[in-house]
């Protein structure tokens, strides 16, 4: 006599069958991981051992800011990116004020080919832009493929090996500081040259600034000069309202200033 | 019905046992797929590659970053009078350009510089925005008429050649 199953019994083992199923691949894969490549790197040392105790930030001082655009130069030779092209990871934007309150705002070829214009009674300055490293970055949420990430000291990156190219995110940027790389075709966003700080070193724009407008440090130490300014000096970020929490920080941020 | 359960005495034969069997085989397949879709450091650190962390950090610098003392172990004489001058606290590479390869190997490679107007105009030209506070402009064609800036203006002692600033 054929013995029946019951539901109670079919459902319990097509249960366990299926829990087998999604266990044992992700077993594999927890093994994968603790052999990754990312282990072995920077000194023998783990990324989160290299990130604990660091909050990178940085400091924009547009009263210091010339307009020259050295550093936006110095930015696309140093991270690859064309020199024809009208895409920037870094650019400054001219704001001139004329009597009757109006504002002309320009970034020729990202402030690379400022004209002279007309010298007027209202405020006149340059403001530098770049990614914010927003402490909540849009960018990050809207991505569907797990292509751009904050990292565990604050910085958001983009993995162009993983990207599509769907542009997702450079809609979701409220600062406009995302573009899609003309030759690699992926995403590509300023980095606040996370391949230079990870080896010690300050990034491009601020090592050429020649005015001492851009500054870059550790907001989680205490003495740094970032964090000096940030607590001491009258600052301001770009679109408080975003509610993006951005750590790049403007000294003598005017309000006209999107 | 009952003559089903005669010929086909096992469970893999039954209604139950096919759908089972087909519940496997799509699990089984997912959890493959899936493993063969998702990169392998995918999640180590969030959700993201982790593999992509390293990636980025080790791509190779352009801008040497040892500041100008490290030019001045061969360039002595020039580092010495910079230091001193009106353009004493830039970098080297703000006006020479990208050097992390001539540091590795100088013999092998050197910063080529666009020694012209132009370069010393990116900061000296007067334009709307710049002030004489923040730095000495100048209308590029009335200041020198197009003569190069560097046959009266060392840029590394501006005013030596013209006997100091007056």
């Amino acid at each position: 006599m054929k013995k029946e199953v019951s539901r109670r019994d079919f459902l319990a083992t097509a249960g366990k069958i299926v829990a087998a199923g999604i266990l044992a691949p992700l077993g594999g894969l927890a093994v994968l991981q603790k052999t990754s490549v990312a282990q072995e790197v920077l000194k023998g040392k783990s990324w989160p051992e290299i990130w604990a105790g660091k909050e990178w930030g940085f400091v924009v001082d547009t009263e210091k800011c010339i307009g020259c655009a050295r550093c936006v130069k110095a930015c696309k030779l140093e991270n690859g990116v064309p020199l024809d092209k009208e895409v920037f990871r870094t650019w400054v934007e001219r704001y001139v004020e004329s009597g009757e309150g109006q504002v002309n705002i320009d970034s020729p070829n990202g402030g690379l080919d400022f004209e002279p214009a007309e010298k007027t009674d209202g405020k006149q300055f340059f403001v530098p832009k770049l990614c914010n490293q927003c402490e909540n970055p849009p960018c990050v949420q809207v991505c569907p493929v797990g292509a751009t990430y904050k990292t565990g000291d604050g910085v958001i990156l983009v993995d162009n090996k993983r990207c599509v190219g769907c542009r997702y995110c450079i809609q979701a940027c409220p600062y406009g500081a995302r573009f899609l790389h003309p030759e690699l075709k992926v995403a590509d966003k300023c980095t606040w040259c996370y391949h230079r700080t990870q080896k010690g070193m300050l990034p491009a724009c601020v090592t050429v600034c020649p005015v001492g407008a851009r500054k870059y440090g550790n907001l989680k130490d205490p003495n740094s000069e970032v964090t000096q300014i940030v607590k001491k000096q009258r600052i301001r970020v770009l679109k408080p309202d975003m509610g993006t929490e951005p750590k790049a920080y403007y000294i003598g941020l005017d309000e006209v200033v999107k | 019905m009952a003559g089903r359960k005669e010929g086909g005495s096992s469970f893999i034969q039954s209604a139950l046992g096919r759908i089972t069997m087909i519940l496997v085989i799509v699990v089984v397949l997912f959890g493959f797929a899936r493993q063969m879709i998702i990169p392998k450091s995918f999640g180590q650190y969030g959700r993201y590659r982790g593999d992509s962390v390293s990636e980025v950090a080790s791509r190779p610098v352009n801008y040497a970053g040892g500041g100008n003392s490290t030019c001045g172990q061969c360039h002595q004489n020039v580092f010495q009078a910079l230091s001193s001058a009106e353009h004493g606290k830039m970098d080297c590479q703000t006006c020479h350009g990208p050097a992390a390869k001539h540091v590795a190997k100088p013999s092998e490679q050197s910063p080529k510089i666009e020694g012209n107007a132009e370069l010393c105009g990116a900061c000296h030209k007067d334009i709307a925005g710049r002030t004489d506070q923040q730095i000495a402009t100048v209308t590029l064609q009335m200041h020198s008429g197009g003569v190069a800036c560097v046959g009266c203006h060392d840029p590394h002692q501006p005013w030596a050649k013209l006997g100091g600033r007056s």
